[in-house]
């Protein structure tokens, strides 16, 4: 078996967006919509003892996607490899998935009348690259790979991250993003 | 998240297009009140439509409508499929009733409509029970659209039969289901908000202190609990106070005899009107709880948008 997945260590992220701007470049994506955003998680505590830290948010692309099971065209679903993907050509932009979504990745895009998403550039994987926001990140701050490859970056980085390793709240979707923060307590 | 107006449209007219047909089914079946079978019929089909045409608009391609049975364990496949079902049971119902014809397939009919009647409401309510979403994840709510269906329905039909065939018996029956379909709607909206309150991933979007006394107080006090519950309740309680004679007479009962019941319910003018505001009060409360529904519908985490 195969699944993609991708890693953040958010220690190495430095919050230069260039991550979005690829996503956006890459994928020609329409004004006003985004597959990646960087969040400013805090500031918080007091002065001068005060922490924040970056959060690139994109589609978890979870294990059981709850978007999926709603989908009622079939337009959205899950690869063999574990990206979530929507077929243009299938979806009849009815936004169910939307609701569906716990983590507001997914937007419609009224000109187009369907829903985007991060696809985790799987035209890119396709042929053997890595996500466009992947390659670009300066911090390398962004990790992908095969999770079911033992010797792959990803796994090494998972299994060398132990409880550093985060996700976002799962209401039984297992999203398959994960977050590595050791230096700052993990607040989303 | 927004108001979804489209799908609330959607929602609050195939509610309203159901329980006006259970009661026609009921009269079908039993046999009586035939004078409001036909205008009944009509008006539930004319809300299936008004509902079905708003969900149209909903959809970013719905010329690929078919698609929409490529997963028919999609809450929204399912809604399409019951909705169209009864759509259908009660056209061809319609049709005979308007030619008069087929009593025995007509009673047929009307039983399977009246079975689909808190199905299909239900259904509309089934696709928002979502775990992303903790204020909906909750059965209580497709059970609240199915009380809301009824209150509509009855109030719906109550005005027919003022319309139609306004004698006592007639009215005092449907006035009794609309105020039985009220309690019902009072109660499952208490018990969603008892649930909205317990919900997990407590927040402040979705607490019920926004609707008590936060932003949400004014649609909730006012559209929900003032003209959506307290007003349908008093004015079934109003019908419910001494025999309406002056239907049959047409003459105003004296104010003084009846207190405030003979000077507001007396008259059948009044009584026309207090059924307009009946079906007036219905649809506020069940647009108003509605709308709240989509306002505290917040995602556990909503980071993108």
């Amino acid at each position: 078996m195969t699944r993609k997945i991708m890693i953040v260590d958010l220690d190495r992220c430095i919050g230069c967006h260039s991550c979005a701007v690829a996503c956006k470049q890459e994928n020609g994506i329409s004004l006003g919509v985004f597959y990646n955003k960087v969040r400013t998680v805090g500031p918080f505590g007091n002065y001068p003892d005060l922490e924040l830290y970056y959060l690139p948010v994109i589609c978890q692309h979870c294990n059981k996607p709850e978007c999926v099971n709603v989908c009622p065209t079939a337009a959205s679903y899950k690869r063999q490899d574990g990206i979530v993907l929507v077929d243009h050509n299938k979806c009849i932009g009815c936004q169910y998935c939307i609701m569906a979504c716990p983590y507001g990745v997914r937007t419609y895009d009224k000109a187009k009348g369907v829903i985007e998403k991060c696809t985790l550039c799987a035209h890119r994987v396709e042929v053997n690259e890595v996500p466009a926001c992947v390659s670009i990140c300066p911090g390398k701050a962004r990790i992908f790979g095969d999770l079911d490859d033992p010797n792959s970056e990803v796994s090494k980085a998972v299994r060398e991250a132990g409880s550093f390793l985060h996700r976002f709240a799962d209401v039984g979707n297992e999203p398959g993003v994960g977050y590595i923060l050791k230096s700052r307590k993990w607040r989303s | 998240m927004e108001i979804q107006w489209t799908l609330l449209i959607f929602s609050l007219f195939v509610s309203l297009g159901m329980g006006s047909f259970a009661i026609v089914a009921i009269t079908e079946l039993r046999g009586i009140m035939p004078g409001i079978r036909l205008p009944g019929a009509i008006t539930s089909l004319a809300a299936l439509g008004i509902g079905s045409a708003a969900s149209y608009f909903h959809l970013g391609h719905p010329e690929k409508i078919f698609h929409i049975l490529g997963n028919i364990r999609s809450g929204i496949a399912q809604e399409l499929i019951v909705t169209s079902i009864a759509s259908a049971v009660i056209f061809v119902y319609t049709v005979l009733l308007w030619k008069d014809s087929a009593p025995d397939v007509r009673r047929k009919l009307a039983l399977v409509g009246l079975i689909l009647s808190p199905v299909v409401p239900f259904a509309t309510g089934r696709i928002y029970v979502l775990a992303a979403r903790p204020a909906w994840d909750t059965w209580l709510l497709p059970l609240m659209y199915v009380a809301s269906a009824a209150v509509l329905g009855a109030f719906t039909m109550y005005l027919w039969i003022m319309l139609r065939e306004p004698d006592q018996k007639t009215l005092a029956t449907v006035n009794k289901a609309a105020l039985l379909g009220q309690v019902a709607f009072t109660v499952t909206i208490a018990a969603y908000l008892i649930y909205v309150a317990m919900a997990p991933h407590p927040h402040s979007s979705r607490s019920v202190a926004r609707l008590l006394t936060g932003d949400l107080a004014l649609l909730f006090w006012g559209a929900v609990v003032l003209i959506g519950q307290l007003g349908p309740l008093f004015l079934t309680w109003r019908n419910m106070q001494g025999p309406p004679t002056s239907l049959q007479a047409g003459v105003p009962v004296s104010p003084a005899s009846g207190g405030i019941s003979g000077a507001v319910a007396a008259t059948a003018e009044n009584r026309l009107i207090l059924a307009i505001m009946g079906l007036l009060c219905a649809l506020v409360g069940s647009t108003a709880i509605r709308m709240i529904v989509y306002l505290i519908g917040s995602s556990v985490q909503s980071y993108i948008y």
